[in-house]
């Protein structure tokens, strides 16, 4: 937990500049079949300093959080904005004035007890051994983490924020027909700590549930034939086509460096049905599964829709992007780690749910397939993605046939896209990943399962 | 004064470790510092320095390990991390799966490489060359956009156990590295990466560095990117070296805990050998430690295994090398019939079988000893321990590659492209 207030250095803010002091506690235990194989705790602070000078950054971070330290941080900071600014002469000017405030704590920040994190993940690992005899492997880990941020800023709103989150991660294997381990993995969690996460275990096992049951159809599954398809994409999948294919490449950081979306804004990009949006604090309603409330540049959080009705209509900024190609900042800007610099971050990206049911987008396939548990998923700046599929099942005159396993999905994102036909009307959301754009950060995705027409990888 | 404070912080850690029972103990303390230029397009956006600790303990009660990482180095911290750790390995041990483990874990010490000669620190010497290169490129390559950074970083290790051993060393870094995707009013090429590490000085301009102009320009010839002809068969499949190192860990594991290879078993078609070259254990204060070779894979066969127990922190491997290839690159090339050049592969991963399937990036097409044009939407699969176990055509002398990991290009066969 933080000692210092940031609030206090508020005085020694020049123009455009931020200091944040900011800790990320980490705790993770893994036991494979009954034996401890991790056992971690992390604990991680210290202090970062912003200041932009017409057009550029200077910045500096130190672990110490004393005082001095952290005035010198800050001077350190100043002096590099300065000399980058006499190196380039860009003569950008200060950035607009933001909206200013403060955001409190809206809980007390705990400790992470590392003797909780043992015991429950040796706990669900034996009675998952218990519940399920046939399986020959199951590893359950329980990590959770906590990330405070005190920020002070000299142009928006000072925030100190927690975010807090605990999972269960599970990877139960059986053999298969040829007497071959076969795995599939999920994680389960909440925005809570572990002990309000895990207070019941009930939902973790109803989950847990369902990932044997897939793998009892993974052990059963063929090959797919390899071509073009018919296919629906479950939430899993069509979130992480939403964040991976699409959102990377609408961020203007990316726009800067080459991506596609720069020559596309005001573009047909989708379908006409295609709505997608990065959301902020909540979703028709409810809460988002990762809430930002205020981003590491001091901007409060905002929705960005970045395809609306299948036009490209908005890249997600921060501040300076914004001013550079104009567009507005919508507090996106997070900083993985004490000595990292804010970065544009998606947080939850979803695509808007639909009107068809999922059983009506099954039945309006002939020939096809259902891909319901997503693996990794990597695009580049050309939008061109290739989402990997464990499990899903044939679509044979409008109704499931036989599992599948092992299969990708590739193209380019914005082609993908304009074969969408139905989306149907459910919002299931994937949290607990971790998005690898240069610093590793939490982040959530997911959405409707989405109809479309694409190649997939086979025999 | 650095190393007497890394010293001292060890010794608190240690003994308050002991204290709180543990039975084998380890510290290792990094003090990395860093001076970094980053740019998007063609411009520099942002500069930082830092200076930052990272104290990392382990220590193992009966038969497992604990590990804390903090950045808290005072006396008081350092105390309680060390009695949380002792802690956490005491609750470990207190399982009655830990009856079935027969071995009570070996300390991971580490294998960094021996030090380098220190580069000149000149950070204002080093901005204003990266500002250099940044004109350069635009005035060169303007539909070329860059993300990319220059740094400069020290990282000050020291490392102590309960036996007695300790040490210290100190890691430069200096480079350059390039992500760059060429654009078009309307053309996007796919994303290309330039790095440049180990730079013994910066008064070379880097747009003079060996290769950095070449795949810059590479990167407008894949505007124009083709598919692959469907009546080519593509007969050997190269993957950047750094791939080889990278799938080279999948393909042990899965040859050792899937196919059930044993030492002295044969583990490649040709007389290769793999070794890590790594200064004495743990590394010992003072000049020219000494550096000692342990092998991998020695002419083909597989060596013992060395890996230590599993288990935070796992230090990783410098200096690692594949010998017994021949020849230049160019030579190389020459030598292959149809293959495909694999700047990396954008895929599912590799299964615990060794099967993988994915879209080929950056790929570029050889035809008779001559790379061609570039590729794009081709798709690969295979069996990665199939190709490298019995699928090596050719290796290269010349190796390639970052941060010690030197690897050379290797030819397989057994992949499916198309």
């Amino acid at each position: 937990m933080l000692d210092t207030q940031m609030i206090k250095f508020k005085q020694q803010l020049g123009a455009d500049s931020e200091l944040r002091a900011h800790e990320r506690l980490y705790c993770r235990s893994i036991i494979l079949n009954g034996e401890q194989k991790q056992n971690l705790y992390s604990e991680l602070g210290g202090v970062f300093a912003r200041v932009y000078r017409n057009g550029v950054y200077g910045s500096a971070s130190c672990t110490d959080m004393g005082e001095t330290q952290i005035s010198k941080t800050l001077l350190r900071a100043e002096r590099a904005a300065k000399e980058a600014d006499e190196r380039n002469r860009f003569g950008r000017g200060p950035l607009p004035r933001a909206a200013s405030g403060r955001v409190t704590l809206a809980q007390q920040p705990r400790a992470l007890d590392p003797r909780a994190h043992i015991e429950l993940s040796r706990l669900v690992n034996s009675e998952l051994r218990k519940k399920y005899p046939r399986l020959k492997s199951v590893m359950t880990g329980i990590r959770s983490e906590s990330i405070e941020k005190d920020l002070v800023v000299s142009n928006g709103y000072d925030a100190h924020t927690l975010v807090v989150r605990a999972y269960c991660d599970v990877a139960l294997g059986i053999e298969d027909k040829n007497g071959k381990l076969v795995t599939l993995d999920d994680y389960y969690g909440k925005s809570m700590y572990i002990e309000d996460t895990f207070a019941s275990l009930d939902w973790l096992y109803e989950r847990v549930d369902v990932l044997y049951h897939d793998l009892l159809d993974y052990a059963e599954g063929v090959a797919p034939l390899a071509g073009v398809k018919d296919l629906i994409l479950a939430p899993s999948l069509s979130g992480m086509l939403a964040h991976e294919a699409v959102g990377h490449t609408c961020e203007a950081d990316h726009v800067l460096a080459g991506g596609v979306a720069g020559v596309n804004i005001g573009k047909q990009v989708a379908s006409p049905i295609v709505t997608l949006t990065d959301y902020a604090n909540t979703v028709l309603g409810n809460d988002t599964p990762l809430k930002i409330l205020v981003d590491d540049e001091g901007t409060l959080a905002g929705d960005c829709v970045m395809i609306e009705n299948g036009i490209l209509k908005n890249l997600l900024h921060n501040r300076s992007t914004a001013q550079e190609l104009g567009g507005r900042a919508t507090g996106c800007v997070r900083a993985a780690d004490y000595y990292d610099e804010p970065m544009i971050r998606m947080s939850n990206t979803a695509i808007t749910p639909g009107t068809s049911t999922l059983e009506e987008l099954i039945s309006s396939i002939d020939d096809g397939y259902y891909l319901v548990r997503n693996e990794n998923g990597q695009a580049d700046t050309n939008g061109e993605f290739m989402i990997a599929s464990s499990l899903g099942y044939e679509i044979k005159n409008g109704k499931l046939a036989r599992p599948i396993r092992g299969t990708t999905v590739s193209g380019l994102a914005f082609d993908l896209l304009k074969t969408v036909s139905m989306i149907s009307n459910e919002l299931d959301w994937r949290f607990g990943g971790i998005c690898g754009k240069k610093q590793l950060i939490e982040n959530a995705c997911g959405g409707p399962s989405i109809k479309v027409r694409g190649a997939i990888a086979g025999e | 004064m650095k190393l007497e404070f890394m010293r001292s912080i060890a010794s608190l850690a240690l003994d308050g470790l002991k204290s709180a029972g543990a039975e084998k103990a380890e510290c290792r303390i990094e003090l990395e510092s860093k001076d970094e230029s980053n740019a998007l397009g063609h411009r520099e956006y942002l500069t930082r320095c830092y200076d930052n600790y990272t104290v990392t303990l382990k220590c193992a009660i009966g038969k497992r390990w604990a590990c804390v990482r903090t950045n808290r180095i005072d006396g008081a911290s350092m105390l309680s991390a060390a009695n949380r750790c002792a802690d956490m390995a005491r609750l470990a041990d207190e399982n009655e799966a830990m009856a079935a483990i027969k071995a009570p874990p070996e300390l991971t010490r580490s294998n960094d490489a021996p030090a380098q000669p220190a580069p000149e620190r000149d950070s204002n010497k080093l901005y204003a060359r990266f500002v250099e290169f940044l004109n350069a490129e635009q005035r060169e390559f303007p539909e070329v956009y860059l993300d990319t950074s220059a740094q400069y970083s020290q990282t000050d290790i020291y490392y102590a156990n309960t036996e007695g051993e300790s040490g210290s060393i100190t890691r430069y870094d200096l480079g350059f590295g390039v992500d760059c995707a060429a654009r078009t009013a309307d053309k996007v090429s796919g994303c290309g990466h330039v790095f440049k590490t180990g730079l013994d000085d910066i008064d070379t301009p880097f747009m003079d560095m060996p290769g950095v102009r070449e795949d810059l320009g590479a990167m407008m010839d894949r505007l124009d990117a083709h598919t692959l002809d469907p009546d080519i068969t593509i007969e050997s499949v190269i993957f950047k070296p750094v791939w080889n190192f990278i799938y080279m860990e999948d393909v042990l594991r899965i040859l050792r805990e899937e196919r059930g290879v044993k030492p002295g078993d044969r583990v490649f078609n040709k007389d290769l050998s793999m070794y890590c070259e790594h200064s004495a254990e743990p590394f010992t204060d003072g000049e020219n430690p000494g550096t000692k070779r342990s092998y991998t894979v020695r002419d083909g066969l597989l060596a013992p295994d060395t890996e230590g127990d599993e288990g935070d922190p796992a230090y990783p491997y410098s200096r690692l090398v594949f010998a017994g290839g021949s020849g230049s690159y160019g030579d190389f090339i020459k030598g292959i019939r149809t293959g495909v050049l694999v700047d990396y592969v954008a895929g599912a991963g590799i299964d615990r079988y060794g099967n993988f399937s994915g879209v080929i990036k950056n790929g570029r097409l050889i035809e008779n000893g001559e790379v061609k044009y570039p590729l794009c939407s081709v798709m690969i699969s295979g069996n990665i321990a199939d190709m490298f176990s019995r699928g090596i055509q050719s290796v290269s002398g010349e190796t390639s590659g970052e941060e010690g990991l030197n690897f050379p290009w290797i030819a397989l066969g057994g992949a499916t492209v198309r």
